[in-house]
């Protein structure tokens, strides 16, 4: 087992004293691709916010998040901006508000480039942009650096959020819903794009979706969250298949579609869970995973 | 009283695109180029295809909500196209719209009871605090909802408000247009069984627009694939899946994300 790219120890979100995430650990080694399952408000958003140092004002992270050992939160703003994109980059959902509307593509690629000095000048910038563009496959990229974000489509934009987001080529990839925006046909494509730029790198992945079957695509293994907590953590295909936590069996019945009970109704969560989750400020219900799972980082037991 | 529900017969709608230069022809779109298609009373079509085919600007049409460059639409047998709106009050009767994002559907500012009663204000039907509670009670809201503001709902209930209001004015159709594309998955199933029991109970003809095949193929009898503005397959839906026959329908279906077919993949 190699030593540990990213690794979350009792993290915890808290908005004005309401907590958010509560107590997570797990870690991400080089090279491994983590899936973060989770619904809308199960926390997953924040948790990557956090491990980024991108909090809004207002939500206070505690705990410890190291990147290659190094610690990140409380670390000084400057020391963050020099590791984000470096070490460190994200790819969000809706390429559209991740781009500058006003600027052309090249210039927003080549300027990665440029703050962390992987090119000497502009003009060797500018080539590397377009290397960059043709590197996520674009057609035509001399052209395409030249245009605005507007006149790309969905997945176009997608794509040159991705060569951003692996111009500076990162240690670790933070990729939160990458494709719920983007068509089917697209989607894959993007998705391949993803695991090939993560593996060219030998880059760890923590991948955020709420989509199964696109988790289970990407990631080998997963953590699934919910209210604020992660309730089960394994191996994808374990998990996905013989789920032990009643979360995770409900998102997986309500996920398929293929699947209808006695009476040709879909299956939904209710059935699964006895009553809302605990809160956030009482202890964690007793948790049976293993550090087998990826649960506990080398040494924390849980 | 056997005339279809929805009849589309070679509609083509073209869109002016800005001029881009002064002494040029205007840029045409051609959103839809010639599409019919037939929905029966009291059957659950489904129109799928990807962002751009032309499905909305389709169903904006069957809405009246747009008018065709050409062709006809009728809905229960009357012409909807090019009607003016004071003869339209048929089909805002017995046609209803769900949207894919209830944020940007409800108003922010109404109170979920003034929402759900909106249809009924404007068709002049009586009785609309007692209907507004019958429809929140068949959609699974308490009757308190109504003094409530759409932005106290989560995603979920904002859409069965949504649905809720759609029922109102006991329409015989229902257009629904991504209707599950914003909610989680936890509450995607909620909403469609919800969606199949309204139309079961009322008989209603459903028509789904949707770019998630696994939707159209658990909600819909017969489904209409679209490219480009053209309907390229039309068929039952377990056929399309099975043994789809134009090549894009195929690609649709094969880039489908399947849950079983990525744990097969894994080690």
């Amino acid at each position: 087992m190699s030593a540990a790219l990213l690794e979350v120890e009792g993290l915890s979100v808290a908005a004005e004293g309401r907590p958010l995430v509560g107590d997570l650990r797990f870690a991400v080694r080089s090279g491994e691709r983590v899936g973060l399952i989770g619904e809308s408000g199960s926390g997953k958003s924040v948790t990557a916010l956090a491990l980024m140092g991108l909090l809004p004002p207002g939500l206070r992270a505690g705990g410890s998040v190291r990147l290659a050992g190094r610690e990140l939160l409380g670390a000084p703003e400057a020391e963050l901006s020099r590791l984000r994109g470096a070490q460190v980059s994200m790819v969000f959902q809706e390429p559209m508000t991740a781009l500058n509307p006003t600027m052309r593509i090249g210039p927003q690629v080549a300027e990665v480039l440029q703050v962390h000095g992987r090119v000497p000048d502009r003009r060797s910038a500018w080539q590397a942009a377009v290397a960059a563009l043709a590197d996520v496959g674009l057609p035509d990229p001399p052209a395409l650096a030249r245009a605005y974000p507007h006149q790309l489509s969905g997945g176009q934009r997608q794509r040159v959020v991705i060569a951003i987001a692996l111009a500076g080529d990162p240690a670790l990839l933070v990729c939160d819903e990458p494709t719920s925006a983007l068509d089917v046909t697209v989607q894959g494509r993007v998705l391949e794009l993803i695991r090939r730029g993560l593996a060219e790198r030998g880059a760890g992945c923590l991948f955020i979706s709420h989509d199964l079957a696109v988790v289970a695509d990407v990631c080998e293994r997963v953590l699934v969250m919910h209210a604020g907590r992660v309730v089960e953590a394994g191996p994808t295909r374990r998990v996905l298949t013989r789920p032990q936590h009643p979360y995770t069996r409900g998102l997986l019945a309500a996920s398929d579609l293929g699947r209808t009970d006695e009476h040709g109704r879909l299956l939904t969560m209710d059935r699964f869970l006895a009553g809302p989750p605990p809160p956030l400020t009482e202890p964690a219900p007793p948790w049976q995973g293993t550090a087998e799972d990826g649960w506990a980082t080398s040494g924390g037991g849980s | 009283m056997n005339e279809p529900a929805i009849s589309v017969q070679d509609v083509v709608r073209e869109y002016r695109r800005p001029r881009t230069s002064l002494t040029g022809p205007t840029p045409v779109v051609r959103a839809l180029r010639g599409v019919s298609l037939e929905v029966g009373r009291g059957e659950r079509f489904g129109l799928v295809g990807e962002s751009g085919s032309g499905k909305s600007t389709l169903l904006r049409i069957v809405a009246a909500l747009d008018t065709p460059t050409s062709g006809r639409v009728q809905v229960l047998g009357r012409d909807v196209s090019g009607v003016p709106e004071r003869r339209l009050g048929f089909l805002r009767r017995s046609l209803q719209l769900v949207l894919q994002d209830p944020r940007s559907s409800l108003d922010p500012r109404m109170r979920v009871g003034d929402v759900v009663a909106e249809p009924l204000v404007a068709q002049k039907l009586p009785g609309r605090r007692e209907r507004v509670r019958e429809v929140l009670a068949e959609v699974g809201l308490p009757a308190e909802a109504a003094e409530r503001y759409p932005h106290q709902f989560s995603g979920g209930q904002r859409q069965r408000i949504s649905i809720a209001r759609a029922l109102a004015p006991r329409p015989q159709i229902l257009v629904a247009d991504e209707p599950v594309s914003a909610l989680d998955v936890s509450v995607r199933a909620q909403v469609l069984n919800l969606l199949t029991d309204l139309v079961q109970r009322h008989g209603l003809t459903l028509l789904l627009v949707s770019h998630d095949l696994a939707v159209v193929r658990h909600m819909c009898q017969q489904v209409a694939v679209m490219q480009d503005g053209q309907l390229v397959e039309t068929g039952p839906a377990e056929q399309l899946w099975e043994r789809p026959q134009h090549p894009y329908t195929r690609r649709l279906v094969e880039s489908a994300p399947d849950l079983r077919r990525a744990l097969d993949r894994l080690p």
